[in-house]
């Protein structure tokens, strides 16, 4: 359709509103028309008469609406029509009282009522329909490692990862382990269509499991505080999801290009509390959502099967939960499966592949000294896994969770790179996720004594140094700077992301405002306040950003150099699992512990 | 022949989808083919802005209505689409539907005179239609001037003050009974889309163009050229201060003149009924007359002792409602046409003005 210049003529009924209108002559100029914005003391009948003299096409007229005033825009439009002029000129009303019925009632065009973007105004003067879920429309996943080479700028730390990483391939070239054979078996349950074939294949995969599960595959049995999901709960589930789409109209955290992405974490046990969870973090803006699994199903080998929810924290890792929680995101949410620990890290990837997630999570040194996992077998484990990953083109964040064991940001830092070049070596794309915290070495050296910016922009600093990386703040920001007081969670959490945002970093990952004090499961309200917390952060800062002091240059200059020592001494040492049992990753004293789930089920292939 | 009946209100709760309601009642019960609009968005359970209950049209089998798409799915009738138009309300594409199963349905139609006129057409000529209800909308009137006649409700929601609301129902009854022109001058200007000024004899002297709404300029040109017309025919809205201007002007010279106006709209739209009707008589008191191109008379007034009263505690509206017999009266004793209590009496009356209506072809 070609452009067609619009007269416009902007009309306050009223004596003092019209800043709405201000705006729309502002959209409507850019846009190309020509806008004609009366003072707000013009009668009905000189409007009228503004209308004919300036022989408009379009008059927008802005009315805060209350008893009575109704019949002064039916009166309105009644001139209008007795004029001669409502065939030829479209009137549209706006005010915080207007809705579309009240607009046919009156007789107008259109009724723009409160939240009615410019967009629209615009959109209705050019004669164009208008779609309501712009957002919607507009909202697309962004890849948050495009663009990025993963070339090293420090040549000595990378040789040094080099080196780890070739020892580590090595080592685990004539290893396997349960976990990985079990996600072969589930790749192959998956895919057949023979039910006697899956039957069998499900009972040789129950053989690799522990009790617990063996008992479900074998007797039907399920844990204690799980249960199958009713098919009346399904289908409610499938009606809400329907509704609820139908109705949404998500938000848009970002104002800035430079904003990133917005990440919330959910496992409430429930899949149907989660997906209600996620759908409301989408509706107030969330650009993805990270799947929590128990802390049990960590420490316990093998899946089980079917739509299952659970009494506890940690959303339960089926097949079809987790199917059933993509097919209810919305098609602009990125979604994560974190498989960072425990002893199912390689069906964990496979089955997030298979289903189509977007993101999932690992990380050797993290997972086996603060997640419970022996590092001998998360380390061969987390090949496979990093296999899956890249088979899928699904790039995984590297978490520093070990940080808030206690160990110190360069020991982890350590781990994450090399976990990362193992990946980049394996055909992966890792993401390097420091934290954002308030973290136990800073409460003991001092570090964030004075702000909680210099540490955390050093932190960053140090990776830009090292490596041409995406990077993702967690987990989540301001992580132990929140208190039960749910204005000053969300005012750090804001803060943490303006200072995210302000270091150009890709995406975050942010706290409900009742998360570190919920004492139970968090609420969707408390997560909208971090959410719309965070979308004003953005919009107060916008391209502007915050300035640490020079103690962040100092301290990412100190980081750099302990990573180097730290990998010194792991190549010195000469093997990496061997590294992480001897603490050079985090040591006993420093808060990190060896996991010891799955200690000794490494096999010989 | 068809006929087309228009409900419009004074204001929002005078009753009019009450009226419109027991109208239809009454059709169907008399088998009369019925086809309804809205140049509103009437038969919301909730009134738009009181939030207090409202009542909703009940159409039965056969029923032609036209209303916008997305009202549709809002009813409980069941219907078939007959035809979907062109026009485009806020609340969607107007559609024609035959109504196959009793219930409740929204009507919101076109909600300008020349949509509504092309909507009337279709339902009378194309889908034989032989009594149409065009229900009103809040405070407006302008898009009745294609209807054939007007059942006007008013009541306490208006003014709870009776003898001002009757005052004011009486000046809209003069008003709009304001008598047609001569055949011959009607058919001389009904097509004129300029200020005529005509000499004796009828013929027009000049034309002058104008901009829709009569300003002080085109009063002034008018009275450039006093000495040339004695009938001026004036097709734009005027306004109450430009008929008092006119008036202020031509006061010693309306003597022997005629004001021909297009319809009583014209001048209804441009402000109080009663200062235009008080403008009206100085004008025939100077010795003029005045006259429309097209008649829109009133049929009945149906009054409503109803009226929503603001409870500041509770920030809601409540009932209240005058003495209806007074205002029944009083409002039969100053206007010499039906006037009904359609809550109180039923709509025995408007019926028969209706049937004598469609026996005699016209109001």
């Amino acid at each position: 359709m070609s452009f067609e210049r619009k007269k416009v003529l902007l009309a306050p009924l009223d004596p003092v509103h019209d800043i709405g209108l201000k705006m729309i002559k502002r959209g409507l100029e850019r846009a190309g028309h020509d806008a004609l914005l009366l003072p707000p003391d013009y009668s009905q009948e000189e409007i009228i008469k503004a209308i004919i003299d300036n022989n408009v096409d379009v008059v927008l007229i802005s009315r805060t609406l209350g008893y009575g005033v109704a019949e002064i825009l039916g009166r309105f439009v009644d001139l209008a029509e007795a004029a001669g002029i409502r065939d030829k000129v479209k009137i549209g009303i706006g005010g915080m009282a207007i809705r579309p019925e009240l607009a046919a009632e009156l007789g107008f065009d259109a009724g723009f009522g409160p939240g009615t973007t410019v967009e629209e105004a615009v959109a209705f003067v050019e004669g164009r329909e208008y779609v309501p879920d712009e957002i919607r429309g507009k909202k697309a996943k962004k890849d948050i490692t495009r663009g990025y080479d993963y070339s090293f700028k420090n040549k000595s730390i990378e040789q040094l990862l080099d080196k780890i990483v070739d020892g580590i391939i090595d080592y685990v070239s004539d290893k396997t382990t349960s976990a990985i054979q079990r996600a072969e078996l589930r790749r192959q349950i998956l895919k057949t269509s023979n039910e006697s074939e899956r039957q069998s294949l499900r009972l040789e995969y129950a053989k690799l499991c522990d009790k617990i599960v063996k008992d479900f595959y074998e007797a039907g049995k399920y844990r204690e505080k799980t249960r199958p999901l009713l098919p009346e709960e399904l289908k409610a589930l499938e009606t809400y999801v329907n509704e609820t789409n139908s109705r949404m109209n998500p938000l848009k955290l970002q104002h800035a290009d430079k904003n990133p992405l917005v990440f919330i974490q959910y496992g409430t046990g429930c899949p149907f509390m989660d997906i209600a969870h996620i759908k409301s973090c989408e509706a107030w803006g969330a650009d993805g959502a990270v799947h929590f699994d128990p802390s049990w199903g960590a420490r316990t080998e093998g899946f089980f099967e079917g739509y299952i929810t659970h009494e506890e924290d940690g959303s339960v890792i089926t097949y079809e939960n987790l199917k059933r929680i993509k097919d209810s995101l919305s098609p602009f949410t990125l979604w994560q499966v974190r498989a960072h620990r425990g002893l199912n890290t390689p069906e964990t990837v496979l089955l997030a592949g298979i289903i189509g997630a977007d993101l999932t999570k690992i990380n050797i040194a993290y997972g086996s000294l603060g997640g419970g996992t022996d590092p001998e077998r998360l380390t061969v484990d987390a090949v496979c896994a990093i296999k899956y990953a890249a088979e899928f083109n699904m790039p995984f964040d590297v978490v520093t969770n070990e940080e808030l064991c206690g160990v110190p940001a360069y020991k982890a830092f350590a781990g994450m790179l090399i976990v990362s070049k193992l990946g980049l070596r394996l055909g992966g794309k890792p993401i390097l996720q420091p934290l954002f915290c308030y973290s136990p070495e800073v409460m003991v050296s001092g570090q964030m004594q004075d702000n909680y910016v210099d540490f955390n922009a050093a932190k960053i600093l140090c990776l830009r140094n090292i490596v041409n990386a995406p990077i993702w703040c967690g987990a989540p920001i301001g992580f132990l700077t929140q208190t039960e007081d749910r204005v000053q969670s969300s005012l750090m959490t804001a803060l943490h992301a303006s200072l995210a945002s302000s270091l150009g970093v890709d995406g975050i990952s942010i706290a409900s405002a009742d998360e570190a004090f919920s004492g139970g499961p968090i609420s969707v309200a408390a997560r909208i306040d971090t959410l719309k917390a965070t979308q004003s952060a953005f919009r107060f800062f916008g391209k502007s950003g915050i300035v640490p002091t020079d103690s962040a240059e100092k301290w990412a200059y100190e980081i750099e150099r302990g990573i180097e020592n730290v990998l010194e001494s792991i190549v010195q040492n000469g093997n990496f699992i061997d590294a992480l049992y001897k603490g050079l990753l985090g040591s006993r004293e420093e808060g990190a512990y060896p996991g010891r789930a799955g200690r000794g089920t490494v096999i010989k292939k | 022949m068809a006929f087309i009946i228009g409900a419009a209100g004074t204001a929002k709760n005078t009753g009019k989808t009450t009226t419109t309601s027991a109208i239809l009642e009454e059709l169907y019960k008399n088998k009369v083919s019925v086809g309804i609009t809205s140049i509103g968005y009437d038969g919301e359970e909730i009134d738009n802005i009181t939030g207090l209950p409202k009542p909703r049209l009940l159409l039965k089998k056969g029923s032609i209505a036209a209303t916008a798409k997305k009202c549709l799915d809002s009813g409980t009738a069941e219907f078939q689409i007959l035809e979907s138009t062109d026009i485009i309300t806020p609340l969607g594409r107007i559609v024609i539907i035959k109504i196959i199963k009793d219930g409740l349905a929204v009507i919101a139609g076109p909600n300008k005179s020349g949509e509504l006129k092309s909507v009337l057409d279709l339902l009378t000529k194309k889908f034989g239609v032989n009594i149409v209800i065009v229900d009103g909308a809040l405070n407006r009137i302008a898009p009745m001037v294609v209807t054939d006649c007007i059942i006007l409700a008013t009541g306490a929601a208006r003014n709870t003050n009776i003898k001002e609301l009757v005052n004011e129902t009486r000046a809209y009854y003069e008003l709009f009974n304001l008598s047609e022109a001569k055949i011959e001058e009607k058919r001389l200007l009904s097509e004129q889309t300029r200020i005529c000024l005509l000499k004796k004899g009828r013929s027009i002297v000049k034309t002058l163009e104008y901009g829709s709404l009569l300003d002080k300029k085109d009063v002034e040109k008018i009275l450039w050229h006093l000495e040339e017309f004695d009938l001026l025919y004036i097709p734009a809205l005027i306004s109450e201060n430009m008929l008092s201007e006119l008036n202020r002007n031509m006061r010693n010279t309306w003597q022997n003149r005629t004001l021909i106006i297009k319809d009583p709209i014209k001048i209804i739209a441009g402000g109080n009924p009663e200062n235009i009707l008080y403008e009206i008589k100085i004008l025939i008191n100077c010795g003029g007359r005045i006259n429309v191109i097209k008649k829109l008379p009133i049929l009945a007034v149906s009054v409503n002792p109803f009226y929503p009263i603001y409870n500041f505690e509770r920030n809601n509206y409540e009932a209240g409602f005058v003495d209806a017999k007074e205002l029944l009266a009083s409002m039969r004793q100053a206007i010499p046409i039906p006037v009904v209590d359609v809550k109180m009496e039923g709509t025995d009356l408007l019926l028969s003005l209706i049937k004598a209506n469609l026996k005699g072809g016209k109001c």
